[in-house]
């Protein structure tokens, strides 16, 4: 625990200065949900964006409403669920260092849609549904075997993350099979979900990424309050009255759900997850009425900002997101395992 | 009262607990749970508290469906488990509002906070409320824990090694504010202990657990003795008469009176 930290929960103790905190997060979010439409191979200006949003589909609204809003909305969204699924997993099997994409959700989502394009004409499922389910079919497999072969070594903070580790090499491993194995046009949609890319977000993608985070996140908050307890220790929580393993069975297929919508969407998006619960918890502390949302929005400022940042690193490239994430993200994994090294 | 009757527990397929016939003191009074290491004293507790399954029955008059509530904390009873030297950055009152977790909503309503802190300043903690737990001693974490306790109102508090962590000071007034809590709340207190004169001082009923079975139960001044808890331990122990009329013990054969 570092004294800046403290001095800055200190400072926000009260629930009205936290509140604000929130408050404050949300207008930057809405600054670079802003940025992020303006910015991209045309150019616009914020006074071209706010007068497009207002006015509809004319002149420069095409580009706004038809490319940039939903890609901008999706990221957000994708954000925030990787944000929440990050926190939700670290509260849940205590270890600062597990998330939807460290510990193989991810990675097992990006298998089922992979699956899907390679196998899936096969079963006659249509591609906007079955895809969809496959990944996160897929994703419930992977948070269910972290679960059971965590459990199964004795249910401490290291046997879930050696699982999660386990079921990420597992994963990434039958990818590559059937990456070997794919025909030349299958192999490029593949790699679409390796890397991760907002540039498929249609509107009705957006749509039903919202609906997903809005209802985990609702079904989540009434939890808030276990999830602090629990954030103690298992066996405070169980003093408590909590059944804990029935509430991890509860939070891990939430987290499940968020990741599988997420990387049907957007394939694999790494490190937001990770870090953006660590922001959300340096500034607000551990009550998670205030970070579950914390979460939600430092998860969502995230993934737009580096969204922003990829298309002025190549600004007619479109560099897929998720390496801009993996970049950015990498040096905050590293501080974190060396701060956990240094004893807190 | 809390009457357990031919209590069994297996755990990793093994008998810990083997077919306990114990009944406790009544409401308001405190039962003291002593035994060597590993002698399934908290494997008892725990079982008390509905965390694992066991064969045999346990009743009490507030809670007479305890089988129905295996994997959960039963309504009525309160339970300290020994600390884990929790690094949370909760603050001590945070912690304290936890007690009452069944009734939390989104918005906390100012009368619960305002028990909270009473709870705390009963426990002499008020300069420590806004603190987070992180940054308190151990002694201050236990005294925390129990205020914790205490907020879910229970008929029957469980505490393993309640004054394990504390100096001699905090130790009296720990033990000194379970007694009047006891009383004052009409709990059934049943508390592990490894300081055998703190048992006798503040017990008024005992159980010696050895290996999983029953070696006495009753009035502790009849229980402990220096012959049975000597039994109990492997190792000699001895009594003296202090002042207030006490038995204190000691490690040690009583030297022989020339």
């Amino acid at each position: 625990m570092s004294t800046l930290t403290l001095a800055l929960t200190g400072r926000w103790q009260s629930w009205l200065g936290r509140s604000g905190l929130l408050l404050l997060a949300a207008l930057l979010l809405a600054g670079s949900l802003l940025l992020d439409i303006a910015s991209g191979p045309a150019q616009l200006s914020m006074t071209q964006v706010l007068h497009s949003l207002l006015q509809g589909e004319g002149g420069d609204g095409v580009i706004v409403w038809q490319i940039r809003l939903p890609v901008a909305l999706m990221a957000l969204a994708v954000g925030a669920a990787l944000g929440v699924s990050g926190l939700v997993m670290q509260t849940v099997l205590h270890n600062p260092l597990a998330s939807s994409y460290t510990l193989g959700i991810s990675a097992g989502a990006g298998f089922g849609a992979a699956l899907f394009i390679v196998a899936g004409s096969s079963l006659g499922l249509a591609e906007a549904w079955g895809l969809p389910l496959c990944a996160l079919g897929f994703a419930f497999v992977a948070g269910s075997a972290v679960l059971l072969i965590g459990r199964h070594r004795g249910g401490n903070a290291e046997s879930y993350v050696l699982a999660g580790i386990a079921l990420l090499f597992l994963f990434q491993a039958l990818l590559s099979l059937l990456q070997y194995l794919a025909a030349p046009d299958a192999l490029a949609q593949i790699v679409f979900w390796l890397f991760g890319s907002l540039y498929k977000s249609g509107w009705h993608a957006v749509g039903l990424m919202w609906l997903t985070l809005l209802l985990a996140c609702g079904v989540l908050a009434r939890d808030a309050w276990r999830f602090t307890a629990l954030s103690l220790s298992d066996e405070r929580a169980a003093s408590l009255g909590i059944t804990v393993s029935r509430l991890r069975w509860r939070a891990l297929a939430l987290v499940s759900l968020l990741t599988g919508v997420a990387v049907a969407f957007v394939g694999t998006i790494g490190f937001v997850g990770l870090i953006a619960p660590h922001m959300a918890r340096m500034l607000l502390g551990e009550d998670h009425r205030l970070l579950i949302p914390g979460a939600a929005l430092s998860g969502a400022l995230l993934l737009s900002l580096a969204s922003v940042l990829g298309k002025w690193l190549s600004p007619g490239g479109l560099i897929p997101i998720g390496i801009v994430t993996a970049l950015i993200g990498l040096p905050f994994f590293l501080l974190l395992i060396l701060r956990r090294k240094g004893g807190q | 009262m809390l009457q357990l009757t031919q209590l069994s527990v297996r755990l990793a397929g093994q008998t810990v607990l083997h077919g306990l016939d114990l009944a406790s003191g009544p409401q308001g009074s405190i039962t003291c749970l002593l035994g060597p290491n590993g002698c399934g004293k908290s494997t008892l507790l725990r079982t008390l508290a509905g965390q694992l399954a066991y064969a045999g029955s346990i009743r009490h008059a507030s809670q007479p469906d305890w089988q129905h509530h295996h994997g959960t904390l039963p309504a009525k009873v309160a339970w300290l488990p020994q600390d884990c030297g929790s690094n949370s950055r909760l603050s001590a009152v945070e912690v304290v509002l936890l007690g009452k977790l069944q009734t939390l909503g989104w918005r906390v309503p100012e009368s619960l906070q305002q028990q909270a802190r009473q709870q705390l300043a009963q426990l002499g903690l008020s300069a420590v409320a806004q603190q987070p737990l992180c940054q308190l001693s151990g002694g201050q974490r236990q005294m925390v824990f129990l205020a914790q306790a205490l907020m879910r109102e229970p008929s029957i508090l469980l505490l393993d090694e309640p004054i394990s962590a504390l100096d001699l000071q905090h130790q009296q007034q720990v033990l000194a504010l379970i007694e009047q809590q006891t009383r004052q709340r009409n709990m059934l207190t049943i508390m592990v202990l490894h300081d055998l004169n703190a048992a006798r001082r503040y017990s008024q009923h005992c159980w010696l657990l050895q290996q999983g079975r029953v070696l006495a139960a009753g009035a502790t001044a009849e229980v402990m003795t220096p012959a049975l808890l000597s039994q109990l331990y492997h190792t000699p122990i001895s009594s003296i008469t202090a002042d207030d009329g006490f038995a204190l013990f000691y490690h040690g054969r009583h030297a022989q009176p020339a």
